[in-house]
Order: structure tokens, then C-alpha cells, then sequence
């Protein structure tokens, strides 16, 4: 069940106000503290990644291509997913960011900081795909982070 | 120096430097729009006047109930800058306050602790 669903304009000015609506959306969830700190930091951080890192095809009026989801599963988990374009030889690079996610000081070194929280929050793995776009030079980018 | 007290903002934490008595807190929620130009004058401050060598007491909480990735880098920065300066004067201590039920913020604090080696940082669990 969806229960949160953004594709907006991915912009600081934006993240305010989003997280703004986030937050009451996961008080009006039946889920525990630790959940809800997970949900909404792993937010934060999805939010800002597509903000900062997300690439635009150079067509105009290409409508929205990047959204964050809010998904509820019959296991009572709770999953932010991502999808966004980002460059084509973005791939290797981030699988290998993934694979070195091993200490807070190495993360801070590495500048990977941002995954490493959201790998903490996460229940499991984080899970991506990377996939072809109909965009030259663009790969679609999906990311799932489950509290 | 005169004491600095900034208020809360949306996505900023509400941060205290009171030179005089020696308590510094940073309180609250931190992902602000731009995090360098949020914490680098503070900073500056603070380790300006650490860098003159004070010799009271010393005590910083951080008191954090959310920080993004950029904030938790500036915050890192900080706590080794202080703790650079901790051969100077050995009377510093740092405390790292998370919420209870926070597991991240909390093993965030442990993890930082653990690359210190001149200053202990105590863990506590806040309400």
C-alpha cells in the first residue's frame, strides 16, 4: 500500500515542506520509535540524494522523473523507494560505494556518508536496480531502504 | 567572549557556546539547507577561542534528535578539533545525548566515541 508518494521538484526549499508532511504521516503510523527515527532519517537522506545527485535529460518537458514512495508491506515493514536518472556510468561506481560501507570513519573519508546512514536504518541490505533510460547518457536508479 | 546562543530554527539545531561558564549544547534537529554555512562560523568561533587555551572545565553536549549525513560530517569535525585541543587543557568532556529509541543516533554517538583517543565521550540516552 502506497502510503507517501513525491515526484515534485527535488529542491531544499521543497525538502521543508516534505518533511514536514512525512512527519505526520509516520505519527499516524502503527510503527515503534526506532521505526519511525528510521523512516524519517532514511527520508532526510533519499530526499537530499536525489536533490543533489540526480541528473535531468537535456529534452525539455520531460515531466517528473524522479519520485520517493512510501510503501507498506503485509509484513508490517515499512519501505522508502526511490527512482530517479543519474549519469550511465554512475553504476559501477555506486555498486562499489555499497560494497565499502564499513565504518563511520570510512564513510566520512570515502564521502559516503549518506549511504552509510541510510544502510544503518535499513532492516536489510539496501537494494538497487540500474536499469536503461530512454534518455542518452542516463540510467534509471532505483534505491529501497526498509525500516 | 560574549556567549552565542542561537534559537531552533525548522531544520537547525538550537546551539549554545557560553565561553565563560565553559557549556556549549547543540540541541535538536539538524538538516539545515546548507549545512557548511550553518556550522563553519560557530565553529570558527569556538575554535578560535579554544586555540587561546582556556583553562576551566570544558563540557559539550551534543544533544541531537535527528542529523542528516552533512551535519553528522561537521559534527565529527568539531568533536576531533576538540579533541586535538584536549592537549591543552585536560579538563574537556564531551557528552553525546540520543534519544531513547534511537538506535542510529545512538550507535552513530558509540562509533564516534570509539575513534577517540584523548577525550572520552559519554553515550546517554535522553527522554
Amino acid at each position: 500500500m502506497n502510503l507517501y508518494f513525491y515526484d515534485g521538484p527535488f529542491s531544499s526549499e521543497s525538502l521543508s515542506i516534505e518533511s514536514t508532511k512525512f512527519r505526520s504521516i509516520i505519527h499516524q503510523l502503527q510503527c515503534g520509535t526506532e521505526q519511525a527515527y528510521d523512516l524519517f532519517s532514511s527520508f532526510i537522506e533519499l530526499f537530499q540524494n536525489i536533490a543533489q545527485h540526480a541528473r535531468k535529460p537535456q529534452a525539455q518537458d520531460t515531466g517528473s522523473n524522479s519520485s520517493i514512495a512510501l510503501v507498506h508491506d503485509h509484513q508490517n515493514r515499512y519501505s522508502l523507494v526511490t527512482h530517479n536518472l543519474t549519469s550511465s556510468d554512475e553504476g559501477s561506481i555506486f555498486k562499489e560505494k555499497l560494497s565499502s560501507l564499513d565504518n563511520l570513519k570510512k564513510a566520512k573519508q570515502d564521502s559516503t556518508l549518506g549511504l552509510y546512514l541510510l544502510m544503518k536504518s535499513s532492516k536489510k541490505a539496501l537494494s538497487y536496480t540500474f536499469e536503461e533510460s530512454e534518455y542518452p547518457g542516463l540510467h534509471k536508479i532505483s534505491l529501497e531502504v526498509c525500516c | 567572549m560574549e556567549k552565542m546562543h542561537l534559537a531552533a530554527g525548522d531544520r537547525t539545531p538550537e546551539v549554545i557556546l557560553d565561553f565563560e561558564a565553559g557549556q556549549f549544547y547543540f540541541i535538536g534537529e539538524s538538516y539545515p539547507q546548507n549545512p557548511m554555512a550553518f556550522f563553519d562560523p560557530m565553529r570558527s568561533q569556538l575554535l578560535d577561542w579554544l586555540q587561546q587555551g582556556p583553562s576551566h572545565p570544558l563540557d559539550f553536549h551534543f544533544k541531537f534528535d535527528h542529523l542528516d549525513s552533512a551535519s553528522i560530517k561537521l559534527v565529527m569535525d568539531i568533536i576531533e578539533e576538540i579533541e586535538e585541543l584536549n592537549h591543552h587543557n585536560k579538563s574537556i568532556t564531551v557528552s553525546w545525548h540520543y534519544p531513547n529509541g534511537n538506535r542510529t543516533l545512538k550507535e552513530l554517538g558509540e562509533e564516534i566515541a570509539t575513534e577517540l583517543s584523548h577525550i572520552r565521550m559519554a553515550i546517554i540516552p535522553k527522554n
